[in-house]
């Protein structure tokens, strides 16, 4: 039984984890990142995932995950830098063979449930029917990984898909009173989140957050973004709020990924 | 031969020259604003289901139309009407009576509370003063009451800041609690909640009633605003006839009923008010030369040629219709996305009850 994980900078955290201690999930792991690039810049063919000639330019699905700021993240992310190259670099060839995966873990930074970057916790209450209807428009139209998941089912249809997001930002600024709100709010996002795409997803528990329940603790938050760039090959700058470290890593490895590899073998 | 009062009115004075005389939709010098509009102006809408078209055409025309409850941004726009969005300033649904009107600013200012409105239906729960907002319900009715206040707080921002008030005037028959007076959306039963007739009443308002309501909410609204003047006043009356009455009358009777008293207060209520002004909707999607060619096949509902025909004559006489020498609309918006995309046909809780016609 062999995994991979497939993700963007924030998978360093959990490659670091790995490297730490391999024990935590006790199967083979492929690990390969594409750093800024995410991974609408791959393609699947023949059972391979490669990547593309061409950047995505879909600024709509930009707009999905940076809302405030598509344009700029469009400038300033893509092609970031060859994917081809980074998945030499991280995972030892430049495209993956899909043949031998059972499962795969998408790591990235935002995601698509969570509503709380959006402000949209302490901004409006959200009914079930509306969530869904977000969360539909998020995933069938806005979602950058749609096609690369559909494709691999289609070719590799055995093989499970799972969504890991970091998707906590070190202050979430939600006053300590819309707890119970935002409590409420995940419990929705959680019954309808696994299934809809993904077949399971993670959601950090209350053991990695604030007491807001919309922030993550600063100690899974400190030296993440130091981390992720040594992992990546390139000079360290300052840290940053949003790339989590080899210690909630640990913990996406211990509280999602070994019971689900438990479960498939 | 001697002179009187006739000699020397314009056209418009006379039915031949100024209606049977004139095109449909061409009337002219039907409606003189008393104070001005421009596209600066934040203006508030709110009414029965025919202010759909009022707001979205104002949007199109880039009006400064206030949105306190805007969508969120990852929602369809063709999405949006059906979870009550982009339909009105706030997300408040139809509101088609004046005392359901006052009821909410009351409720908005905290000085009336109203009772018995979590309405279930098949295990959902429904807000009964806005029953169109949630059409999947809500899953407990705490969401219904957490909601609500938080639509509330939005409704007090709207009502405390707008400039302008576009009211639509759609019914007087209501449907209210006898203990507490609450008066709803709909009957109950109807799309959610029970009907007991020893909980629930008809009542057909009358002019001294609604009268009355209209003082009050304007005494609220003042109120609400903590001393700030206005807000200025754009009275109309919904074309739509009923879609059915129970007064116990013949329903082309109880409309002409409705829309008389309404427009009778809307004539009172400019006349005593400096601040109140009326736009003939009524007049001229019903204006006998249309030969009711401004009603789709049933009757009831307006073409949306009747619809532009009307918003014409309000956008041209407040100098906003595209095009016009001030710089004409901005149509980057967001606003104007959705009044360009969205499903020209409005929500009208009322229409449920042609079903039930046999």
């Amino acid at each position: 039984m062999t995994i991979l994980f497939l993700g963007n900078s924030h998978l360093s955290a959990i490659k670091l984890a790995h490297d730490s201690d391999p024990s935590l999930i006790g199967v083979a792991a492929k690990f390969y990142c594409a750093r800024g690039a995410d991974l609408y810049f791959t393609a699947v063919e023949n059972g391979r995932l490669f990547a593309a000639d061409a950047c995505v330019d879909e600024l709509e699905s930009f707009e999905a995950f940076v809302p405030d700021d598509a344009a700029h993240y469009r400038t300033h992310r893509c092609c970031m830098a060859p994917v081809a190259e980074q998945f030499r670099i991280t995972g030892g060839t430049e495209d993956i063979d899909l043949a031998d995966i059972s499962a795969i873990f998408y790591v990235a930074g935002t995601s698509p449930y969570d509503f709380m970057r959006n402000g949209e916790v302490a901004g409006m209450c959200l009914s079930r029917a509306l969530r869904r209807e977000l969360l539909g428009y998020t995933m069938d139209q806005g979602f950058l990984l749609r096609r690369h998941i559909l494709a691999i089912r289609q070719q590799v249809p055995r093989c499970a898909h799972h969504f890991v997001g970091s998707p906590l930002r070190a202050s979430g600024g939600a006053a300590p009173g819309t707890r119970s709100v935002v409590e409420g709010e995940r419990a929705v996002i959680r019954s309808i989140a696994d299934g809809f795409l993904f077949d399971r997803v993670f959601m950090p528990g209350a053991d990695l957050l604030d007491e807001t329940l919309t922030a993550t603790r600063a100690e899974f938050v400190r030296g993440g973004r130091q981390e992720a760039e040594m992992y990546q090959g390139v000079a360290p700058t300052a840290s940053d709020d949003c790339h989590m470290n080899r210690l909630y890593g640990a913990a996406v490895l211990r509280a999602f990924v070994a019971p689900l590899v438990d479960q498939a073998s | 031969m001697s002179s009187h009062p006739y000699q020397g009115l314009p056209a418009s004075a006379f039915w031949s020259t100024a209606v049977a005389g004139c095109e449909p939709g061409g009337l002219h010098g039907i409606y003189e604003p008393r104070f001005p509009l421009d596209r600066s102006t934040g203006i508030a809408t709110a009414g029965s289901c025919f202010a759909q078209h009022i707001g979205r055409h104002l949007v199109g025309a880039g009006c400064n139309v206030i949105d306190v409850e805007p969508a969120p941004g990852r929602l369809p726009v063709v999405k949006r009407a059906a979870f009550g969005f982009s339909l009105y300033s706030a997300r408040y649904g139809n509101i088609y009576s004046v005392h359901r009107l006052l009821q909410l600013a009351q409720e908005a200012l905290g000085s009336w509370t109203p009772h018995d409105i979590c309405w279930e239906r098949d295990g959902r729960f429904y807000d009964a003063l806005r029953p169109g907002v949630e059409p999947q319900g809500l899953d407990t009715p705490e969401e219904v009451y957490l909601h609500r206040r938080q639509h509330l707080q939005r409704v007090r921002d709207l009502f405390g800041r707008m400039d302008v008030l576009v009211l639509t005037l759609g019914l007087t028959e209501a449907w209210r609690s006898r203990q507490h007076g609450t008066v709803y959306t709909m009957a109950p039963g109807v799309r959610s909640g029970v009907f007991d007739p020893d909980r629930y009443e008809f009542v057909n308002y009358g002019f001294i009633e609604i009268e009355a309501a209209f003082a009050a909410f304007l005494e609220t609204l003042k109120a609400l605003r903590n001393g700030r003047a206005g807000p200025k006043i754009i009275l109309t009356v919904s074309p739509v006839p009923l879609a059915a009455t129970a007064s116990g009358t013949h329903v082309l009777q109880a409309s002409t009923y409705s829309k008389a008293v309404l427009r009778s207060i809307c004539g009172h209520l400019r006349t005593t008010h400096a601040d109140i002004d009326y736009f003939p909707s009524y007049e001229i999607v019903v204006n006998p030369a249309n030969r009711s060619g401004f009603f789709d096949d049933g009757l009831r509902q307006v073409t949306p040629r009747g619809v532009d025909a009307v918003m014409q004559i309000f956008l041209e006489a407040h100098r906003l219709a595209p095009g016009r020498g001030d710089g004409g609309p901005d149509r980057t918006g967001a606003g104007v996305l959705v009044a360009a995309a969205a499903d020209r046909a409005t929500v009208c809780e009322d229409a449920i009850l042609e079903a039930f016609a046999r």
